[in-house]
């Protein structure tokens, strides 16, 4: 009797263990690089520190969408990482390097300390970099596509103040990282462009998933007059969209076309053609012309969605008028840089 | 802003993140007093967490949802029941393996579930026209019901014969049996009541709050149940304080960051943290129920 509740004892928790251990792998798709069924022309393999990339902030929707392209369209083989702490940044790309991966695509500014680190260490993989940098690891197979994130954040801010009625906007960042430090700066310089009187509140919340510190960061935003909002964080911002909904304050997305996220608060989004950078990328290596750069992808690489007549047609027209003269360089708004993260 | 002002603008943050805590403590804190640690808290309040909104998405009443996170508590609080008092299991790894499943499969059924809606978000809880707290306080009918539930327990504790024998479990198991209580089929009980409590604490963080779930939605607010329940010295009403210290710590950090003072957004954000660890110092120690954690045998 007591051996077999001893065994009893002993498979219960062996069940747990293993549980446990699948459950936890879950979240992290491809924590080990997976092979496509047909030789691909190409293997890719792309990092992102948040959970659920496909869903979540803009940025990381934006760069799905460029991947799922490479996939689709390119016939490239694909690994995804995601959730990946910054600290387990560079043995993970270590992993895709030794795995044979041809390309290692880096999704965040944040990731340049893990992308200087192992691209030097494996020179026949490319390393590549999506986000705000000025530099290259010291690598012959590395590259980087650079949006202008201050520019950015000008039309971003035109479109906020444009449609605000308060004259405050409320913008709410994950972490203060080298590309929302520009970004942010372009709003505030984008908003008093079309507005001088324009406030723009600025917060953070310290991380890319607390739902609920986002949506009361988003609440004393509201509190404090701001009815147009702007959020770039990770799966959080549905606590940006909760609390606009129940204020009936408007957001503005970021990179994607947020709108079926929350068709009632959503204003418009500033897009990101991401279509377009991978195409270029895909484009460029099939071509065997990939080569160690930086390319700089400008305001024209910025889109507005549709309003979908949330503003008045003729505010509509107004804000794209000024969207199309930054894009042909008739209007320069200078960069100011304003300390926002400390 | 008056500071008259201020308070009724800060008070109703500090209640909003307090309501989860305060069910989840007195989850952890019945399962504790009856001799069961409740290391599972953050499993499962994710488990409450999920289930409620999508089934308050699904049926398009939110109080259907909350109840259902009760459903869903409750089987929790068994399977945990059988585990580690049943067979019984050591009751730490067994929380801490069951907080890594639950997870991985809220995760996994939250992705699962995305073509039919739960992406979206749930319609708001009503208040509730019976809640005496909400009629005489304004308070919203959750943060009403875990305050009740705070006074309930502490009179099912300490006022009533059951009290005193769920007491008398987590204090000494082996003459509690002599005494003629069922252990095993008692503490049972208790960890459903208590799966129940930690899944509406999930519950009232959704529905009843943010309204939309994603992954890991609780990050760690289940620990900090099971700290305020240790500041609290396993009373009711001290944990209570605790929870309530704790959200006045997180609306504070969000307010002193919001009016641009107090430093940098990071440093504001450790103030709850700091503040809960400060009186925890300050307390000193605390000594649970004796045969907390210890697994009963009859032989």
């Amino acid at each position: 009797m007591k051996s077999r509740s001893f065994a009893v004892r002993v498979l219960a928790m062996l069940t747990i263990l293993v549980l446990s251990g699948s459950a936890v792998g879950c979240p992290r798709r491809a924590a080990a690089p997976a092979e496509q069924p047909a030789a691909p022309a190409f293997r890719a393999a792309a990092i992102f520190s948040i959970p659920d990339p496909a869903r979540a902030g803009g940025w990381d929707r934006a760069q799905w969408a460029g991947l799922q392209l490479l996939k689709e369209e390119h016939g490239w083989g694909l690994s995804v990482a995601e959730a990946v702490p910054f600290p387990d940044l560079a043995k993970v790309a270590s992993g895709y390097a030794e795995a044979g991966y041809d390309v290692v695509i880096f999704t965040s500014s944040a990731h340049i300390p893990a992308w200087m680190e192992v691209a030097p260490k494996y020179p026949d993989t490319w390393f590549l970099l999506m986000s705000v940098t000025d530099t290259l690891p010291a690598s012959p197979r590395v590259a980087a596509w650079r949006p202008d994130m201050y520019s950015y954040g000008v039309i971003v801010g035109i479109t906020a103040a444009k449609a605000s009625k308060t004259g405050t906007i409320g913008v709410i960042g994950g972490m203060p990282i080298p590309a929302l430090l520009l970004m942010f700066s372009g709003i505030i310089e984008g908003a008093r462009h079309v507005r001088p009187d324009a406030e723009v509140l600025v917060s953070w919340a310290g991380n890319w998933v607390d739902v609920p510190t986002h949506r009361e960061l988003t609440l004393l935003h509201i509190e404090n007059q701001a009815d147009v909002l702007f959020t770039v964080t990770g799966p959080a911002t549905a606590g940006v969209f909760e609390a606009a909904e129940a204020k009936g304050a408007m957001v503005i997305g970021y990179a994607a076309d947020w709108y079926d996220d929350a068709p009632g608060v959503v204003l418009t989004s500033v897009l990101v053609d991401t279509i377009r950078i991978y195409t270029d990328l895909a484009e460029t290596f099939a071509a065997g012309l990939m080569d160690k750069r930086i390319v700089y992808c400008g305001p024209d690489y910025f889109t507005l969605a549709d309003f979908r007549g949330k503003l008045p047609e003729a505010t509509v027209a107004e804000i794209q008028d000024i969207v199309r003269k930054i894009q042909a360089g008739e209007v320069v708004i200078p960069v100011v840089m304003h300390d926002i993260g400390k | 802003m008056s500071i008259e002002e201020w308070i009724i603008a800060f008070l109703p943050g500090a209640m909003r993140a307090a309501t989860p805590l305060i069910f989840a403590a007195l989850g952890v804190l019945l399962a504790e007093r009856s001799g069961v640690l409740m290391i599972g808290v953050e499993g499962a309040m994710l488990l409450g967490a999920l289930f409620s909104i999508v089934v308050a998405l699904l049926t398009g009443d939110a109080w259907l949802g909350f109840l259902f996170a009760g459903l869903v508590g409750a089987a929790a609080g068994l399977f945990l029941g059988g585990l580690t008092v049943r067979l019984p299991t050591d009751q730490v790894v067994v929380g801490i393996a069951f907080n890594l499943v639950v997870l991985g499969l809220t995760s996994f059924v939250f992705r699962l579930l995305g073509p039919v809606g739960v992406y979206r978000i749930a319609p708001p809880i009503p208040m509730l026209e019976l809640s005496i707290m909400g009629a005489v306080f304004a308070a919203p009918p959750l943060t009403g019901m875990a305050l009740s539930l705070t006074l309930i327990t502490w009179v099912l504790l300490f006022r009533t014969g059951p009290g005193l024998k769920l007491r008398s479990m987590g204090e000494r198991a082996h003459a509690a049996h002599a005494a003629g209580i069922d252990v095993v089929r008692s503490r049972i009980v208790v960890l459903v009541l208590a799966g129940v409590l930690c899944a509406f604490g999930g519950a009232a963080l959704t529905v009843g709050w943010v309204r939309v779930f994603t992954e890991n939605i609780t990050l760690g607010r289940g620990f900090i149940a099971l700290a305020a329940v240790y500041f609290g010295r396993w009373h009711p009403g001290w944990a209570l304080a605790g929870c309530l210290l704790f959200g006045m710590g997180d609306a504070l950090a969000l307010r002193l960051q919001a009016a641009g003072g107090g430093g940098t957004p990071f440093y504001l954000m450790t103030i709850p943290y700091l503040l809960t660890l400060v009186v925890v110092g300050i307390t000193g120690k605390a000594v649970g129920p004796q045969d907390a954690g210890k697994p009963y045998g009859r032989g």
